[in-house]
């Protein structure tokens, strides 16, 4: 998927249909339901932390560029290089000429969406350079030729014999089919990789302004490992990353592993100041910051700004009753889910996944589950008239046409009671119309109700206590 | 409640850490539980005397292999750890050994002393520096970490505002044994760090 946000392939109705029917994906789904409710009990458990982290993540939207300086400056007092990339490609070429200038054979990579956004592993692989996704589930996936379908658990798509047999049939090896030997196969696979490597590439879940600080959060310990042993490490960063005082992590991170994972804290959180120093004793020699725009800094100011306080938890992919049918695969995007939907075509300027607002039900469930706040519903609702429109952040002006005549006589008739009064009642008894009208225009236009709710409560308060039917 | 000014007479000043009474008591406990439910095995606390012993113990669990000494050696020396651990007929691995990454994961046992600990969210903060690889606690199979209990903190922000993280090139919070829940979302411990963590509460 070199460089590119989205494959071209079917329909989204098409690859949701194909899911759907799928035993396998179905019953590997079923294991969401472990993770149903993160972002939901955080938001009713800990609303302090929730609406802490939604202020504090609109506050450095708001100034993102001031804070981009003052971490910029921060990671270079830090002795880290920092290459500034306006888009994939860029991006891709400053980690090319790292790999390059240190004669780079082999990469050790902890899971990144970042990375995942540019393509940066085809991309090495196409400059002749092994690359080893180290996460257990990332590196199921890269085995088996596939794209993660989760933030969070990327080969949420299978179930543990579907991943053991995935590795059996790639490796030839024998591979065991229990979670726990299955688990330490991985572990003995790519141990002697990670002493292998020449360079490192990590992402980042935050990085403070203040001090330069890369903030690193994994479970399994593979991204420290890889920074501890390979000689150079590169960060992919996406600009909205940034945060501005150490003392903000306070908030941000119980309440982004509580969201990713329902757990107080991952097993490895690491605070990266610079590389090694005189007198360390590992640690990478030379340690390169791509910060990556992307299409991101263009949403500051928009109604889509607050897009950016997004922190990558996946509890609205775990919420919401569409991804739980049919995983991220369908959605044929990098980021799937509720907020992959509103991503993907914010990020391309309208050019890729600009069906993705439509796959969804609007039912709220990633607003609730979201830890920061974003009201992703509302901003699906907004994306389905803006993308008309092609690119949803673009300047324009407001449309020409005027609404149309049906439209603006029916606005007008609703907006007096009396209107409103006759045009029901005679709708309450034309109930049958209404439903072949439904099924003439394609659409699922509920018949209206036999008796009106005004009438039922009318009849209710002055006939004392009569029933609705 | 007594006024401010009765109860700093009553329970010390209150920013002296490890004199809190029972607000430090109960971090400890929280710790202890947070640690516990994340997979790692806690001890203590325990005096300082009876610290070395207690580590030999610990380390018993992974026998066969050296113990190698990292984050926070000074401590350990302090609590006599290392010449307990030779008694014992443990083969120790210097910290400098980070230099030779086999040689570490070669070892049963990595040793660390935290600079702090985090009661909230179950960390223990290791500082990566001089005599303090960062790989010490990830290759070998067991990771037994000491904690002074004066050094628990109850909250996230309490042992971020103690912290400058431009002092170390790497600061690590390790809140249990390396973990996935790739697999079905249902946790395994050990995947590319150690299997296990034992933690000694000390004091």
């Amino acid at each position: 998927m070199s460089g590119a946000l989205v494959t071209p392939g079917r329909s989204v109705r098409e690859r949701t249909a194909a899911a759907v029917a799928d035993p396998d994906l179905q019953a590997a789904l079923r294991n969401l339901d472990r993770r149903l409710r993160t972002g939901t009990d955080l938001a009713r458990g800990r609303p302090d932390l929730r609406s802490s982290a939604a202020a504090l993540r609109r506050r450095t939207t708001a100034e993102l560029d001031a804070h981009l300086t003052r971490l910029t400056e921060a990671l270079e007092e830090a002795g880290a290089h920092v290459h500034p990339a306006p888009d994939a490609a860029a991006a891709v070429e400053a980690v090319l000429a790292v790999a390059r200038r240190h004669g780079v054979r082999r990469v050790v990579k902890s899971k990144s969406m970042a990375t995942e956004e540019i393509g940066l592993a085809a991309a090495l692989a196409a400059a002749g350079i092994e690359v080893v996704e180290t996460d257990l589930g990332e590196h199921a996936v890269q085995v088996a030729g596939e794209r993660p379908s989760h933030l969070i658990t990327p080969v949420i798509h299978k179930t543990v014999g579907g991943v053991a047999a995935t590795f059996r049939v790639r490796t030839g090896a024998e591979v065991p089919g229990e979670a726990e030997s299955l688990t330490r196969w991985v572990r003995d696979r790519l141990r002697p990789q990670f002493a292998a490597a020449d360079l490192s590439v990590t992402g980042a879940n935050f990085a403070v302004a203040e001090t330069g600080t890369l903030v690193v959060v994994t479970n399994e310990g593979n991204a420290d490992l890889g920074m501890a042993l390979a000689p150079v490490q590169v960060a992919v960063v996406p600009v909205e990353k940034v945060v501005p005082r150490l003392a903000d992590l306070a908030v941000l991170l119980p309440l982004l592993t509580r969201a990713a994972t329902g757990q107080r804290c991952t097993s490895y959180v690491t605070l990266v100041t610079g590389p090694r120093r005189p007198g360390d004793l590992d640690g990478p020699a030379e340690l390169h910051v791509v910060l990556l725009d992307n299409g991101r800094r263009r949403l500051v100011g928009t109604r889509y700004e607050e897009m950016l306080a997004c922190v990558r938890c996946g509890a609205c992919l775990n919420a919401c009753p569409v991804f739980r049918h049919v995983s991220g695969h369908a959605y044929d995007a990098t980021y799937s889910g509720p907020m992959g939907a509103v991503l993907t075509p914010l990020l391309s300027g309208g050019r890729r996944g600009a069906e993705l607002p439509w796959a969804s039900t609007l039912c709220g469930a990633c607003t609730d589950a979201c830890p920061v706040a974003i009201p992703l519903a509302d901003l699906l609702v907004h994306l389905r008239a803006d993308l008309r429109g092609g690119d949803p952040v673009a300047p324009r002006p407001r449309p020409a046409r005027p609404r149309s005549l049906g439209a603006a006589a029916w606005a007008r008739t609703w907006a007096h009671p009396a209107w409103y009064r006759a045009t029901t009642a005679v709708a309450a008894r034309l109930g049958a119309v209404v439903r072949i009208l439904g099924r003439w225009s394609g659409r699922d236009l509920p018949p209206p109700a036999a008796v009106r709710f005004r009438d039922w409560w009318r009849r209710r308060s002055c006939g004392g206590g009569g029933t609705a039917r | 409640m007594a006024p401010a000014f009765v109860r700093r007479w009553r329970d010390g000043p209150v920013s002296a850490p490890g004199r809190h009474g029972g607000r430090h008591t109960e971090s400890v406990r929280e710790l202890t539980e947070h640690l516990r439910a994340a997979g790692a095995e806690v001890e203590g606390p325990v005096p300082a005397p009876g610290a070395a012993a207690a580590v030999v113990e610990l380390a018993a669990a992974a026998p066969h292999g050296a113990v190698a000494l990292g984050a926070g050696e000074h401590r350990l020396e302090a609590l006599g750890v290392p010449e307990a651990l030779r008694a014992a007929g443990r083969e120790l691995v210097r910290p400098e050994a980070a230099d030779h990454p086999a040689r570490l994961a070669a070892a049963a046992v990595g040793l660390t002393g935290a600079e702090l600990a985090v009661a909230e969210t179950g960390s223990l903060v290791l500082a990566a520096g001089p005599g303090r690889p960062r790989l010490v606690h990830l290759l070998p199979d067991r990771h037994v970490c000491v904690v002074e209990v004066s050094a628990v903190r109850p909250t996230l922000a309490e042992a971020l505002a103690e912290i400058d993280p431009r002092s170390a090139s790497a600061w690590q919070f390790v809140s249990g044994p390396s973990r996935t829940s790739d697999l079905e979302m249902r946790a395994v411990l050990g995947v590319h760090g150690p299997l296990s963590l034992a933690v000694l509460l000390v004091g």
